[in-house]
């Protein structure tokens, strides 16, 4: 067990100081956020909700248009969203803006333990057996 | 395979007005083999095919409904094993997301709802479940870098056929979210679960006698049998789980995860079936912990990669099973108490190609999960590749 931590804290600990990578975009970049864990930049816009961000698919660089009350654009997603302005939201469908609310809060919700939860691993391709990170068989999952 | 039909009937209907409308339809089909069906050491190797749908509406801009269903098809199973494809199993249901509008305070809500059916084919058909569960949680962000989080869970699972299975579950959990310098993250969490279930409580003395004299085949023997608790009782279950996650250059993101489970007083509880049944609500009951890390990049144009590799080690809540054996001449079915620890590395690859077409997402994807399972009982020292591929339309 001793050596497994040893390995761990080593791990962790150059993961801690080695590079990142030039910063993604503008000043808003700066303000890296990852509630979801996959280590990559939350705020980053993916405006086809295709799952690859814009930049990285040859398309704008940019950020997600967090709105704030009265609808001014804000820097990220931890400021509180209050979509008031009726025309930054013209453009938007019912589901863009619940899609737009729900990136906001996607720490939520969802719970690592429990007696039901798993640890999230796995292929993440919504296949029965195999998905969410457990072994699963007929449905049942543990 | 009815209520797939009239779930995709209705799904049409709605989004046949559009976007406009607020809704969203996807449909999947997933293809796969897995070495190891059972996950234990007899490696019944089998194919399934999961096709399924969901439907997604936005009545307002802050709810979302989703109508769910799938369906699970085990084949290709050696002759002897064909009882296995009763594994086969629908599941569908309605789940309600609701994201009401943020305070002025910064604090976020989110509560869902959700009701499931699972139904089961004629041999697991005591395992067709229905099970019903409402989440709320809550969190603020009181610095630019820090955001806390708090919620609770009340779930209820019945099972139609077999009421000793029934389980009610109640979770409080809490963690936080913090960017370091060097756009390091730290996600903690921790919670607390209680479940409600019939335990096996007590023991009795089951005799079989004969006369040994006259037939020498028959054996004298005693077996101990469980009986069962009259009452529910309460299992806890605590848990904390650090996660670690940062970039790896431009187009690449990794995390590393530590969980720790614990099921304190569990003292004498035991449960029926853990091991000789899979699908047993049991098998997922475990005290112990987990180290996994996880890298996804984008390194590959249009295209997702991850990977992943963990280790788990687990120590299941001491079981009562049926087994037989032949005692003399006669082949007799007893109780034997099992306390099993397993050791358990996985690791898997994953590839993702999404595509854009016409305001519709296409996604095909590819995975191949390798586990191999050590444990103090030879019946689950196993190994197996489950490889399997997919596509999703969503429009």
């Amino acid at each position: 067990m001793a050596r497994y931590a040893t390995a761990i804290l080593t791990f962790l600990l150059f993961l801690f100081v080695c590079p990142v990578g030039s910063p993604n975009a503008g000043s808003v970049a700066a303000r890296f956020v990852d509630l979801d864990g996959d280590g990559i930049n939350d705020n980053l816009t993916d405006s086809n909700n295709d799952g690859i961000p814009d930049e990285f698919s040859g398309g704008r660089s940019g950020e997600t248009p967090f709105l704030a009350a009265g609808g001014t654009q804000i820097a990220g997603m931890f400021d509180a969203v209050e979509v008031k302005s009726a025309d930054l939201l013209a453009g938007l469908s019912r589901q863009e803006r619940f899609k737009l609310r729900q990136s906001t809060v996607r720490d939520l919700g969802t719970f690592r333990g429990g007696f039901y939860a798993g640890e999230d691993f796995g292929p993440g391709n919504g296949i029965a057996a195999g998905a969410s990170g457990k072994v699963c068989v007929g449905g049942i999952c543990f | 395979m009815r209520c797939i039909a009239i779930l995709l009937s209705v799904a049409l209907l709605v989004c046949s007005s559009g976007k406009a409308t607020g809704a969203e339809l996807e449909f999947g089909l997933d293809q796969a083999h897995t070495s190891n069906l059972l996950k234990n050491a007899g490696e019944a190797a089998a194919w399934y095919t999961n096709p399924r749908a969901a439907l997604r509406l936005y009545p307002v801009p802050t709810m979302e409904i989703s109508l769910t269903g799938q369906y699970t098809f085990y084949y290709g199973l050696d002759s002897g094993l064909t009882e296995l494809e009763d594994l086969s199993n629908f599941r569908g249901g309605v789940a309600v997301s609701f994201i009401p509008r943020q305070s002025d305070d910064g604090v976020s809500v989110v509560m869902e709802g959700r009701l499931d059916h699972q139904e089961y084919r004629d041999a697991f058909d005591e395992y067709s479940n229905s099970d019903g569960a409402l989440t709320v949680t809550a969190g603020t962000a009181p610095a630019d870098n820090l955001r806390l989080r708090a919620g609770g869970s009340v779930r209820r699972t019945a099972y139609g056929n077999s009421d000793d299975l029934d389980r009610s579950e109640y979770d409080v959990f809490g963690g936080l979210n913090w960017t370091l310098p060097g756009r390091n993250v730290i996600d903690g969490e921790f919670g607390v679960s209680l479940t409600r279930a019939t335990f096996m409580t007590g023991l009795f003395v089951h005799r079989i006698t004969g006369d040994t004299l006259s037939d020498p085949s028959v054996v004298q023997a005693s077996f101990l049998t469980p009986t069962e608790a009259d009452d529910s009782e309460a299992l806890s279950l605590l848990y904390m789980s650090k996660r670690f996650s940062r970039p790896l250059g431009d187009r690449t993101g990794i995390s590393a995860t530590v969980t720790w489970r614990k099921l304190p007083q569990s003292g004498s509880k035991t449960v029926q079936g853990i091991n000789s049944d899979v699908v047993s609500p049991w098998s997922s009951v475990w005290e112990g912990y987990s180290f996994s890390v996880n890298i996804k990049t984008f390194m590959i144009p249009r295209i997702i990669l991850t990977w992943g590799a963990g280790y788990w080690h687990r120590e299941y809540l001491p079981a009562w099973e049926i087994r037989a054996e032949q005692r003399g001449s006669v082949m007799v079915d007893f109780w034997t108490f099992v306390e099993r620890v397993d050791n358990q590395r996985r690791t898997y690859v994953s590839v993702e190609r999404p595509c854009s077409v016409a305001g519709s997402i296409l996604r095909l994807s590819v995975s191949v999960d390798y586990t191999s399972n050590s444990s103090n009982h030879i019946l689950y020292d196993y190994e197996d590749v489950t490889a399997a591929a997919g596509v999703s339309l969503t429009f």
